[in-house]
């Protein structure tokens, strides 16, 4: 299956470039990384580019998502529902490798919660818990 | 024999975690908790199995269980006694 194209997101808005691993209703581990030259460092910051932390938490979402995408199915459903206990712990900087980790806590229903995880070499960046939900 | 003060502990409880606009007092034993009851959905359903873990100490094992458990306040209080909550 290509998860990146199951992924509703589209660029300029779609920030999981590859899923190393993924299996349904479990867990899926993705790369990403932000050229220097890419938009958002125009604005943030002017002089000090760093990986916005509400993109780290968008990319782990649309990881999430990719859990959640039953087999013979072509297309993540879900929205990002709640951010529980996020913490950020180090600065991500334009050309860093970024791990993305997602893990099922529950689900129910059309809802379910992840611990996530997004980490440069080794070294977390952000992690806490997401929920991701289908929502009226 | 489940009593009025651990019903009342189970409402406290929705009422803290998934942060209603409501005085506990106002749940009935029997309003639903979705639909047109408490109006709870899918996600907030995910948000009282965490609560019922965390402040009971009751994990609440399955989709199935819980689907059978999230009734309403008499239904969920009724099983975390059972499990050994609100003791």
């Amino acid at each position: 299956m290509n998860y990146i194209q199951a992924l509703p997101q589209k660029p300029p808005f779609r920030f999981v470039e590859k899923v190393v691993h993924a299996e349904y209703a479990v867990s899926a581990e993705g790369r990403m990384t932000f050229a220097p030259e890419h938009p958002v460092f125009d604005g943030h910051l002017p002089g000090d580019p760093i990986v916005p932390g509400v993109i780290l938490i968008e990319a782990l979402a649309q990881l999430s998502g990719i859990v959640l995408i039953p087999p013979g199915s072509a297309t993540a459903m879900g929205y990002l529902a709640e951010v529980k206990r996020v913490r950020f712990r180090r600065l991500v900087r334009p050309e860093e490798c970024i791990t993305l980790e997602s893990k099922l806590i529950r689900k129910l229903g059309s809802a379910a919660s992840f611990e996530v995880s997004a980490s440069v070499d080794g070294e977390e960046a952000a992690g806490g818990e997401l929920v991701v939900g289908g929502m009226r | 024999m489940v009593t009025d003060s651990q019903r009342l502990a189970v409402k406290e409880m929705l009422v803290k975690q998934l942060r209603l606009r409501m005085d506990p007092s106002e749940i009935a034993d029997d309003t639903p908790f979705f639909q047109d009851g408490l109006g709870l959905d899918s996600v907030d359903a995910i948000e009282l199995v965490a609560a019922i873990e965390q402040e009971f100490g009751v994990v609440v094992a399955s989709e199935t269980e819980a689907q059978q458990v999230l009734v309403n306040v008499s239904t969920l209080t009724d099983y975390v006694v059972e499990k050994g909550g609100l003791a």
